[in-house]
């Protein structure tokens, strides 16, 4: 009876015990990483860390656009992993001393997963939409989401500039390859909303002869039954999501968890997980595995091409773009 | 008895301290907040924000739809209004309730279905299609969107007024022989017309802060079709707090000069009435 007594409050003393080894840890990601963070990679990474540590993970997940997750970090959500869709985000969240590790120093430069740029048309693609430029032509009715709230709309932009630019000579002035290219496009853009999301809705209803967008997206809506084109254009940019750990968030219990998951992300199991909802892995050989998967881009450039994120961010969007909008 | 009057009063300004305590916690303090934010950086820097021509851009736009949109829903929803309380006709209880269905379906929503219907796959989209005329993403297709959204206002308002007002004088009308639309523009409508101006105002305000319809079929164009609250999210995800605080403190306060203003014009018979 006595020994009963003793097991039974130890086995109570060691339930909150037990609990107490839970390590809590949250991360945000771009809205674009939902399905595969929730449904593959969150599970796999507990179940890993469980095996290998024998101890308990609890990772809780927020999607939202990059912008948003980014302001919600600066306005004290608890976040200890960031992955987001501009390099950009990042840098203001390190200039604001939430970040004070370098994430450029994790493999390919904190780039976790790639994408390109695509068009999505209608199927069969009936205007044989291929480049940029014929994006341009008189009368094209072209979406894409508003560069100010979206992530992807930026990349969109940068893509469609760089289609059209000489990288050893970039000018950013009105004889740009590149500006003059983006402001004969940007005159058939009919509707710029909130999010990629959005222009799908909007393509939906019928409006629009493409949507200019990541490939994964065009890719996820294609498997869930719907009946669009994909087209690859020759020339395109290759985007990239990038992590970051939020180190002021984060609590001595909680910093093996982290560095883990962010280890994890780059691992085989994640990288295939991503691959399988669009993502481009960088991981190389979960790259070949899923080869068949993407379409070969003849010209792919990179925002470096551009000058880097902060150089394109401030000449193509905030002044070339923007003067595409003034009519 | 004294006693228990004290307790009265007692609970009586309580109860009036809880009230004003609460609003001012849940209503006032986040509106106050937004203007610490506008003005963080200096109010040199706020009125910055303000003239920048997209932000003006965006203003005028939403005036500009705010305008029609009463202007329209005075007209349609002050006859439905009269048709609702003047007449009786089978379907009246079932249109009345559908009145009020746009304050209960999210304006996003709204926004889609309007995508719809006049979209390339609607029948009226494709009719009007084939005439060159389109509507969405453009001031047209905003303004369908805005109509929506505050119909009930206006129906409302002078809804109540007509329930209130006898029918003494329109049946008087009538028998002095005054046609039925000679009773509507003689009689009824001079005696709605505070409820015409409380339908205005609410119409107007509530149409200033719009934001789901807008974002799906105005196109979200900066500078062309894009309104103050668009401009307003735009700027927040940008990172620019003080703009999107700047011109959220704008609208804020001229909602509540309209609605301030529209306490101040109701007249005390009306203020009985409604």
């Amino acid at each position: 009876m006595k020994r009963l007594l003793v097991l039974a409050a130890v086995t109570l003393l060691a339930i909150p015990a037990a609990h107490a080894e839970t390590i809590r840890i949250n991360i945000a990601s771009c809205c674009v990483t939902e399905d595969a963070t929730t449904k593959e990679i969150l599970p796999a990474f507990k179940k890993y860390f469980k095996e290998k540590f024998g101890k308990d993970v609890d990772v809780s997940a927020s999607f939202a656009g990059s912008g948003t997750l980014k302001n919600q970090i600066l306005g004290g959500a608890p976040v200890q992993v960031a992955v987001l869709s501009s390099e950009l985000y990042l840098d203001q969240l390190k200039e604001k001393g939430l970040i004070t590790s370098d994430w450029r120093k994790y493999p390919h430069k904190g780039a976790v997963i790639k994408s390109v740029i695509v068009f999505i048309t209608r199927t069969g693609n009936p205007k044989g939409l291929a480049t940029f430029e014929d994006l341009a032509r008189p009368g094209m009715k072209v979406l894409h989401s508003s560069p100010d709230t979206s992530g992807g709309a930026q990349w969109a932009i940068f893509a469609i500039y760089g289609a059209g630019a000489n990288f050893r000579n970039l000018t950013f002035g009105p004889e740009d390859g590149g500006v003059k290219l983006l402001s004969a496009v940007e005159k058939n853009v009919i509707a710029q909303p909130e999010s990629a999301r959005q222009t799908f809705v909007q393509f939906d209803a019928g409006f629009g002869d493409a949507i200019v967008t990541y490939e994964n997206e065009a890719l996820l809506e294609k498997s869930k039954g719907r009946d669009y084109s994909i087209s690859v254009p020759r020339k395109t940019i290759e985007t990239e999501w990038k992590v970051g750990r939020i180190d002021r968030n984060i609590r001595p219990e909680q910093e093996h968890a982290v560095n883990e998951l962010i280890k994890f992300l780059y691992a085989a199991e994640a990288q295939r997980a991503y691959a399988k909802y669009g993502f481009r892995p960088v991981d190389k050989k979960v790259g070949k595995e899923f080869q068949a998967k993407y379409a070969k881009v003849a010209d792919p450039f990179t925002v470096d091409d551009l000058g880097g994120w902060k150089s394109a961010r401030k000449h193509v969007i905030e002044s070339a773009w923007k003067k595409t909008q003034a009519r | 008895m004294s006693r228990s009057l004290d307790m009265d009063s007692l609970v009586r300004s309580a109860t009036f301290a809880a009230a004003l305590g609460l609003f001012f916690l849940l209503i006032l303090l986040p509106l106050a907040s937004l203007n610490q934010y506008a003005v963080r950086e200096g109010i040199g820097v706020f009125w910055d924000r303000l003239k920048n021509p997209d932000a003006v851009g965006a203003l005028r736009l939403t005036a500009l739809v705010a305008l029609a949109a009463t202007a329209v829903n005075a007209v349609i929803g002050t006859t439905m209004a009269f048709l609702l309380t003047r007449y009786r006709f089978p379907g009246r209880k079932v249109i009345n309730a559908l009145v009020d269905i746009p304050l209960a379906i999210p304006t996003v929503v709204t926004g889609f279905a309007l995508l719809l219907m006049y979209g390339p796959l609607g029948p009226v989209g494709r009719f009007l299609g084939e005439r060159n005329i389109q509507l969405m993403f453009s001031f047209p297709g905003l303004l369908l969107g805005h109509v929506f959204v505050t119909f009930p206002f206006m129906v409302r308002a002078v809804g109540a007024v007509l329930e209130s007002i006898p029918r003494s004088g329109e049946d008087a009308a009538r028998t002095l022989g005054a046609k039925e639309w000679q009773v509507f523009a003689f009689v009824t409508l001079p005696a709605v017309k505070e409820g015409i101006i409380a339908g205005a105002f609410l119409t107007f305000s509530r149409s200033l802060g719009e934001f789901g319809a807008s974002i799906m079929v105005s196109g979200n164009l900066v500078g062309r079709t894009q309104t103050g609250p668009l401009y307003i999210f735009s700027r927040f995800n940008t990172g620019d707090v003080e703009g999107a605080a700047a011109i959220a403190i704008l609208l804020a306060l001229a909602s509540f000069l309209i609605l301030l203003l529209l306490q101040l014009v109701q007249s005390p018979t009306a203020r009985r009435a409604v």
